[in-house]
């Protein structure tokens, strides 16, 4: 009772003072969790947000009624004050995930959704990456909208400030990892990829099961997308990625006998490493991936055949039967992979070429792509100015001005390894 | 794959009757030999292929044309793998190392095939043997002594002569190491253009024979430096180091340079190299090189300066007239009867598939190129092959992009395409776009990441995997985009 009056008699000006007091007295909230519990029935969550979030941090470590904590959660989320939540980002994280992982727990994560989705802009700046993206996404994909988090990925933030948003290495890790995931549900490859390889090419020392994990779903989006792993940029760690490949060898497997183009060796490969990909949740993909393989081999054609007999796709390339490849031509064609007409009667394929530049869609493209080019470049230009003017890096040209220039730190190797 | 048995099972039946008891005794040896023939050759790492030459394929007047290491070499290299003339090479090659003094090869010989060479009638000659031993030792001994005279002496001009002849005794007796050593012995001690040349000669010489091709190049190279070289009395020899760069050439695949060189060889010249090549070689690999690697024009030219090694080897002439005047389907025929007799030759024989290869896809380009389309059965008739052999060969000439053009399987044609140009660069500049903007987003994430020292680290005391703690210390150095300093310096503490 002591702690409640104090909350709600404290001014705003004195929200430091209060800040200390409440952790202070952590371990008397966290001890008698149905009293912190009423208590919080009692605070106005908009006005007395620092005290609510206390509160609820301290729920989250025993969570007596889990039903409760979420739906306090919820309206705690969309209803709290950004100011008194910034004096204490990390506990707010906390709170952001145990209120993920509980959802998640009794299967509601579709609640998760658009708190988490509000609480990210209340904490942090626009481009910047804040651990409740990490959180939000995971919801998300718990509950399968996939779309929500995606304009929020196509924003592509990069900013991080850890003072303010409490965000660490691992929340920037699972953000990229998540958003993968994401990309690869709604068959945005390209993009997956990207995603996928900046978690990878993390700076890093050791390797982490983040990248481990993702290193395995790159692989398979790199398969169905392109048929080949794409080459990993040269700033891979390459300690780190040594290890990944020795740990993910049945995703090697499934590379290599992807490059004869085969359907009946890659066949092979998954048969005989079902389990583990079934293990990794990855066994779904891996059938997309076998799919993606003959609708591969047919482009192939289309590079060398002005018109094929259907009949020699199927022994040529090994399918079931006419109307599989049928299918699949129909497939390609809906997705605007490849232009073809199909001749049942004289049982032929014809593909034709792709005329499709020089229209005003393209124009319009093209401008759009160098709008988006020049912010960009804009941007990178405001950050290195940043960086260029800060105290630190001044204070370092000075010394080196001073001292010989050390050839070791030319290192590509960045990281405190001191 | 031929196997043994049925093969010498045949031929007593087609052998002329010879009324010799030694051949049904020879046949049961053969069968013995046979088996350990077999029992070696599942010990060797490379199987020799066996070869079954043309009937126009004399050995005899084949190998009369050379002499010396070479003659021996290419005998016992046939004897591998023409079992027919088994007998006849070796017997060719004991007398051809007889008249030298090459021993060490002639006991190989013995220790390796002595059933062969029983049966074949031969034995070993050992008084000869031990003969030529003790005299070339004794020749090399008091050659060593008088060297060690001039050396306490310093009489550069006799230290010199001494390893020359050292190294000529090595030569003859098949010790290719120590020749070439000796020669290069005589380097500094050189003193005219002449010698230079003398020593530049030795050291292809040995090259050659020892098979390592790999350092011709720098002694041709130098020798072409002497401008005596160009004198009229050494032409034998400048044609010898064309031949022997062409040679290099040829084993490293460098068709093109080989087929140069062998052009440039003078005929009077090669007909003096018996001990290395003949003309007809010359002839067979220059065009052979030439028709893999050179444009029309250039083969034109090659025409006229070959003149002379063409005249000894007709159908390689025929070959590359077809060639030039678009007779395509002429030119690959003599091709097809070549090939089967070039797995004899020494130098040829894992090159002959390669350019066989080379030949085929250039007439096939070439047929086509003029054309906007073409019908699939003219072109397969032309090229000797069936329509379906022919659409595999294209499709691989399509992928390889050696050929611009689609094959239209309903008409049976081969249709030319228009790449334009236009829808290249669009594709081209979208996907440079792309790329600047995908890195651009990277990097900005990546030095975020390294600005607030954000890596992966191990954790303390475990190894590298695992989940890695991350640091979040206090700023370690800043890493300035436009210079590219790395960390240090101020380093926070390490988690």
């Amino acid at each position: 009772e002591r702690v409640i009056n104090q909350i709600i008699a404290c001014p705003t000006e004195k929200i430091d003072e209060l800040q200390k007091f409440l952790s202070k007295e952590r371990e008397l909230l966290e001890k008698n969790p149905t009293v912190t519990q009423e208590a919080l029935e009692t605070l106005d969550l908009s006005q007395h947000s620092l005290g609510a979030l206390h509160l609820l941090s301290a729920l989250s470590t025993k969570m007596p009624d889990r039903a409760l904590f979420i739906t306090k959660t919820a309206s705690f989320l969309e209803h709290c004050t950004s100011a008194q939540i910034k004096r204490d980002p990390a506990l707010f994280a906390n709170v952001c995930k145990a209120f993920a992982m509980a959802c998640q727990k009794s299967q509601q994560s579709i609640r998760a959704v658009k708190p988490l989705q509000i609480a990210i802009n209340k904490i942090g700046a626009p481009s910047h990456i804040t651990p409740q993206h990490a959180s939000f996404v995971m919801a998300c994909i718990c509950a399968k909208t996939y779309h929500v988090p995606l304009p929020l990925l196509d924003r592509l933030d990069y900013m991080l400030d850890p003072q303010t948003t409490g965000v660490t290495g691992e929340d920037v890790r699972l953000f990229g990892y998540y958003g993968g995931m994401c990309y690869i549900a709604t068959k945005q490859w390209a993009k997956a990829l990207q995603s996928l390889e900046n978690v990878i090419s993390v700076p890093a020392h050791a390797t982490s099961a983040i990248m481990v994990e993702a290193y395995k779903k790159y692989v398979l989006a790199s398969l169905i997308h392109l048929g080949e792993i794409r080459s990993l940029p040269k700033y891979t760690s390459q300690a780190a990625l040594r290890i990944i490949k020795q740990i993910c060898t049945p995703y090697e497997e499934l590379a290599t006998a992807f490059s004869t183009r085969s359907v009946e060796d890659v066949n092979r490969v998954i048969e005989k490493h079902s389990e583990v990909f079934l293990q990794h949740n990855n066994l779904g993909l891996v059938g997309q991936a076998l799919s993606a393989l003959k609708m591969q081999n047919i482009m192939r054609l289309a590079n060398t055949y002005l018109t094929v007999s259907l009949s020699s796709i199927v022994e040529k390339q090994h399918f079931q039967n006419i109307q599989e490849v049928e299918h699949i031509i129909l497939k390609m064609v809906e997705t605007c992979k490849v232009n073809a007409t199909i001749n049942k009667e004289h049982d032929y394929v014809q593909f034709e070429e792709d005329e499709s530049f020089g229209s005003n869609t393209m124009v319009d493209f093209l401008g759009e792509q160098i709008n988006t080019a020049m912010c960009l470049h804009r941007e990178i230009a405001a950050f290195d100015r940043g960086i260029e003017l800060s105290d630190k890096f001044l204070s370092r040209q000075l010394q080196s001005k001073n001292s010989k220039p050390d050839p070791v730190l030319m290192d590509d190797d960045i990281g405190g390894s001191w | 794959k031929n196997d043994f048995g049925t093969q010498m099972s045949d031929k007593p039946h087609e052998k002329k009757a010879e009324a010799r008891d030694d051949e049904r005794k020879d046949d049961k040896k053969v069968s013995k030999a046979k088996s350990s023939s077999k029992k070696s050759e599942k010990i060797e790492v490379k199987k020799i292929p066996v070869v079954v030459p043309s009937k126009d394929f004399d050995l005899e007047k084949y190998i009369g044309r050379y002499e010396g290491h070479t003659k021996v070499a290419r005998l016992l290299f046939i004897s591998e793998r023409y079992p027919e003339k088994q007998n006849l090479c070796y017997k060719l090659a004991i007398e051809e190392l007889k008249k030298g003094r090459n021993t060490s090869q002639y006991r190989k010989l013995f220790n390796t095939v002595p059933e062969k060479l029983s049966q074949a009638g031969i034995t070993f000659d050992s008084s000869w043997a031990d003969g030529v031993d003790k005299a070339t030792s004794a020749e090399s001994d008091a050659l060593e002594s008088e060297l060690q005279n001039h050396k306490t002496n310093q009489n550069r001009k006799k230290i010199r002569s001494i390893h020359n002849k050292i190294g000529d005794i090595c030569f003859a007796r098949g010790d290719f190491n120590g020749a070439s050593r000796n020669y290069m012995r005589t380097a500094e001690h050189c003193l005219t253009p002449e010698h230079n040349l003398i020593l530049s000669k030795n050291s292809v010489r040995t090259s050659l024979a020892w098979g390592t091709f790999a350092q011709i190049n720098s002694y041709v190279e130098k020798a072409e430096n002497i401008p005596l070289l160009s004198n009229k009395e050494n032409s034998s020899l400048a044609s010898m180091f064309k031949v022997a760069s062409g040679l290099a050439a040829l084993e490293s695949s460098r068709y093109a340079e080989a087929a140069r060189k062998f052009a440039e060889a003078s005929f009077e010249g090669v007909s003096t190299l018996h001990d290395l090549i003949s003309p007809e070689d010359v002839a067979i690999y220059g065009s052979l090189c030439a028709l893999s690697e050179f444009t029309r024009e250039e083969l034109k030219e090659l025409l006229s300066e070959f003149y002379n090694f063409l005249e000894v080897v007709p159908s390689v002439r025929k070959m590359l007239s077809s060639f030039v005047t678009s007779n395509y389907a002429g030119s690959l025929e003599v091709l097809k009867e070549l090939k089967n007799d070039l797995q004899l030759d020494i130098h040829m024989h894992d090159h002959i598939e390669r350019l066989y290869t080379k030949i085929r896809n250039k007439a096939l380009k070439e047929y086509f190129q003029p054309y906007c389309s073409v019908d699939l059965e003219k072109m397969a008739k032309a090229f000797q092959t069936t329509i379906p052999e022919l659409e595999n060969e294209l499709v691989e000439l399509i992928n390889s992009g050696h050929i611009q053009a689609r094959i239209d399987s309903f008409n049976k044609c081969l249709v030319a395409r228009n790449v334009t140009k236009r829808a290249q660069t669009y594709t081209k500049t979208i996907s440079a776009g792309e790329a600047y903007q995908a890195q651009a987003r990277a990097m900005l994430l990546r030095v975020s990441l390294t600005q607030n020292n954000m890596l992966v680290k191990p954790e303390k005391g475990g190894a590298g995997f695992d989940k890695g703690r991350v640091g979040t210390g206090m700023g370690g150095g800043m890493m300035g985009l436009g210079s590219m300093m790395g960390m240090g310096g101020m380093q926070g503490r390490r988690n």
